[in-house]
């Protein structure tokens, strides 16, 4: 249940969630025009166990569209018109033919040949996708890494089950920064948005909370604001892809909440500026560049794509 | 500069003499030969609103207010017509600009789109329009050099007038190097009166103090009705809220149901009233429709594009969300969220889906990873349990969500309640039993002695107690003995294929109990209640 997109060809790549072998990654078509969302049966294909993530190519070269998953391997599919076919399947495992379970991955969109993937034996992975090779692999936490996100070509930060925002800097890849521990020590980080309109903030959720905190990466430790109107945990977050202080987060009470940060928050926290309601809880919010006017959002077996 | 001050001044004049909606100045271009493009004009309608982003604006608003009473209304017109240049500028300028550079915080126009009327978005409009020689009004107007009026523009022919939004009357001449058009919405017959107090305020005419004229202002002609049937209300009709909405469910044959399904697009329409218009537009004239509504169409994208992101920036908050799936946001209304499953499936992704993932590879490794192998036995497991799990689903009541762990969940519920049930009925049936076991009572037949109370007091009851474990069948019987009694019990045991390997009986005060051991030689034979009843007979029939 993850949704991406492209600038041309208005594609979104929905994936199943099913407790067993068989899932699926379909590939729809929106038409802005028509207002229409069409499946193509042909752009469909088999995914083993459900993808943790779905993204696709953020500046494609090439005529097709290229998808990326993540679960067992990093997985990069060609979209074509009538087709979609396997590319590779990337395993950074040396000694073996299996690799540690990955829990996300980011596509850098400035260096797009770059994809770092999150994996629960600690590590982060650093792939050249255009040779198929891994750049580099760092045990980036303590526990499980649960969610990546670049930052620059060469930064990027991650989320773990530790409690902990890493920043790291490829250029220095022996250090890295921690930017925030959660309060109760061990609550998990479970998702993690870096804000591409304004790098100074992150987003970031943990575990059994309805809370988003907003992180500052200069003053790092204490977090610039935490957003705690949702009624329920938040299950996702997605910054405005052309304004620099919009993010938008959807929950367990089955709300999508637009926040404005403001630029002095007031006594009584902040409260969003405009809200959905959905049928159920919101498990998926998608807020591409592509569509800046479109937010997309999973609940339940329905993905729907909201007027901003 | 001066020239072109002057030029506005007397467009202004005219206009407001004759209280029309706008006139426009259309010069020939210098850049492209025969062409005319906007030069200047002057608009004189309806205004939404006078508030302006920039105070220095209204501080300099208030300075002449002071100085010079008389102008004030002038140049509060000059005014509005600039800021909508500007914002013209800001708009088409923006439009040009890459899309992911940072917003600036506020727009270097005086006015954001959600302040015009509907007339200032035609008068904007304009702008973006050029004639080349003989081309509609102004250009034929500049070819032939004559006056025209167009007194029903909103239904002419493409060819003539393009522009067939709102206004409704249009005059076209010659001035200088260009044309002057004046326009109003609403119609008015040609009248040489108008045309000559036209000119003269243009052609001579120093700039002077504007003749007021006290009757109904300009800035209520949008208050007049057209009976016609393109009602200018109608087109005006700014609050219309269209949710388009489509929805389809996934044609795949989906064992679970929560793979995919079902997709829908929530859309406020986000073109406002200026899609009306085209839309009114379009049904007006079926036959202009073509690249004259496309340019609508263009030019009104590429500004309600721009505006977009004007909209998500500081004035968000100020204007209405009526274009927007999202409503403004209050203390709660949602659904209480369910505790149990919180972040259900985000923590299923990180935590479920990779143990999925390790518990193959260590089959698969145990197999000497035989992969292919692996996952197909694995599959068909899958099916197999996922088979019981839909004979499952099917027989017990659900709560209405799909996934397995609910399922589970609601099957727990129903034993729980099904157990309870149980115990219930059994407890009713043992009170029942004991009626049973009291009912061939001596001096009561079966009806008399049913109450359990009556029972009580009754003492001298037959009392037969069979229970049978497997083979083994111990029967109590409590009741007055008589002679032949024993014997007729033993008949009937073996009568029913059973033998008793141990007997106890007493008699006291003439009540035989009766305690026998005994095993069923098949299975096949009768059951505890069929023993029961065969022994009743005996016992109650024989007396």
């Amino acid at each position: 249940m993850a949704i991406s997109s492209r600038s041309t060809h208005r594609r979104l790549a929905v994936g199943s969630f099913i407790e067993e072998y068989a899932n699926r990654v379909d590939i729809l078509t929106f038409d802005e025009e028509t207002l229409s969302i069409k499946p193509d049966p042909n752009l469909s294909i088999d995914h083993p166990y459900p993808p943790t993530k779905l993204m696709f190519h953020p500046s494609p070269k090439f005529s097709n569209d290229i998808l990326a998953s993540s679960g067992d391997f990093l997985r990069l599919y060609s979209v074509r018109d009538t087709s979609i076919e396997p590319i590779s399947v990337l395993n950074n495992s040396k000694s073996s033919e299996f690799c540690a379970p990955l829990t996300s991955f980011d596509w850098n969109d400035l260096e797009p040949r770059r994809i770092g993937t999150s994996s629960i034996d600690t590590t982060c992975t650093i792939w050249d996708v255009e040779k198929g090779a891994v750049e580099t692999q760092l045990i980036a936490h303590d526990k499980e890494v649960h969610d990546i996100a670049w930052g620059e070509a060469g930064v990027f930060a991650s989320v773990s089950a530790d409690g902990s925002v890493r920043v790291f800097d490829l250029r220095d890849k022996e250090h890295s920064t921690i930017i925030y521990e959660s309060p109760q020590p061990d609550t998990p980080l479970l998702r993690l948005a870096w804000n591409k309109q304004d790098l100074r903030y992150m987003a970031t959720i943990l575990m059994d909370s309805n809370k988003i905190v907003i992180l500052d990466i200069r003053s790092p430790t204490l977090p610039v604001a935490e957003l705690e109107r949702h009624r329920g945990c938040v299950n996702a977050i997605a910054w405005a892809p052309v304004s620099f202080q919009h993010i938008c987060s959807g929950g367990d009470d089955s709300q999508a909440l637009i926040w404005e940060l403001p630029t002095v928050a007031g006594l009584n926290g902040i409260d969003p500026m405009s809200m959905y309601t959905a049928g159920s809880e919101i498990n998926q919010v998608q807020w591409s560049a592509a569509m800046p006017d479109w937010i997309g959002i999973a609940f339940a077996n329905k993905m729907q794509l909201l007027k901003v | 500069m001066a020239e072109m001050e002057n030029l506005r001044r007397k467009l202004a004049m005219a206009v407001k003499s004759i209280q029309w909606g706008y006139a426009i100045f259309w010069a020939i271009s210098s850049t492209e030969s025969g062409a005319l493009t906007w030069c200047d004009g002057y608009y004189n309608g309806d205004i939404k609103t006078r508030k302006t982003i920039q105070a220095v604006e209204m501080d300099k608003e208030e300075e002449e207010e002071e100085e010079e009473d008389d102008d004030d209304d002038d140049d509060l017109g000059l005014q509005r017509t600039e800021q909508l240049r500007q914002l013209y500028e800001s708009l088409s300028s923006a439009s040009e600009t890459h899309h992911h550079e940072p917003q600036p915080r506020r727009p270097p126009a005086a006015l954001s789109p959600e302040d015009l009327t509907d007339t200032e978005w035609y008068f904007l409009v304009c702008m973006t329009f050029e004639f080349t020689d003989g081309q509609e009004l102004p250009g034929r107007t500049l070819a032939e050099n004559t006056t025209s009026w167009l007194s029903s523009a909103h239904l002419a022919d493409n060819k003539v007038f393009s522009r067939s939004l709102l206004a409704k009357t249009v005059v076209c001449f010659p001035y200088l190097e260009g044309i002057v058009e004046f326009g109003i919405t609403e119609k008015v017959l040609e009248e040489q009166n108008i045309i000559k107090k036209m000119k003269a305020l243009i052609f001579d005419a120093p700039p002077q103090k504007v003749i007021e004229f006290p009757q109904e202002s300009c800035s209520n002609m949008l208050d007049h009705h057209d009976l016609g049937y393109n009602n200018l209300d109608k087109i005006l009709e700014y609050d219309q809220y269209q949710e388009q909405s489509w929805q389809f469910v996934d044609d795949d044959d989906d064992d679970d149901g929560d793979g995919e399904g079902e997709i829908s697009i929530h859309h406020n329409n986000s073109m406002g009233s200026s899609d009306c218009i085209s839309r009114n537009l379009a049904c007006g004239h079926s036959d202009v429709l073509s690249d004259d509504d496309d340019r609508y169409q263009c030019v009104l994208l590429k500004i309600f594009k721009n505006t977009q992101r004007l909209i998500l920036g500081p004035q968000f908050r100020n204007c209405d969300l009526k274009d927007s799936a999202f409503v403004s946001w209050k203390i709660y209304d949602g659904i209480e969220p369910n505790e149990r499953c919180s972040q259900m499936l985000l923590k299923n992704i990180l935590y479920k889906v990779p143990k999925m993932h390790e518990n193959r590879l260590v089959w698969s490794c145990d197999e000497n990873g035989n992969l292919d192998q692996m996952r197909k036995l694995e599959a068909d497991d899958v099916m197999n349990i996922n088979h019981r799990f839909s004979v499952l689903s099917s027989l017990v009541p659900s709560s209405g969500k799909v996934d397995k762990v609910s399922l589970l969940d609601d099957t727990i519920d129903y034993l729980k309640t099904l157990e309870r049930k149980v115990e219930s009925l059994q407890s009713n049936k043992k009170s029942q039993d004991v009626r049973e076991q009291t009912c061939d009572n001596y001096c009561n037949k079966r009806k008399a002695s049913c109450d359990l109370k009556d029972t009580q007091e009754e003492y001298f009851s037959d009392c037969i107690t069979v229970s049978a474990i497997d083979k083994d069948v111990t029967i109590e019987i409590r009741c007055r003995w008589r002679d032949n009694m024993m014997v007729n019990v033993f008949d009937a045991m073996s009568s029913l294929n059973m033998e008793s390997h141990s007997v106890h009986s007493s008699t006291v005060d003439g009540i035989l109990t009766l305690t026998i051991e005994s095993k069923l030689k098949s299975i096949t034979a009768s059951t505890a209640k069929m023993i029961r009843q065969a022994l009743q007979k005996v016992v109650g029939g024989s007396y």
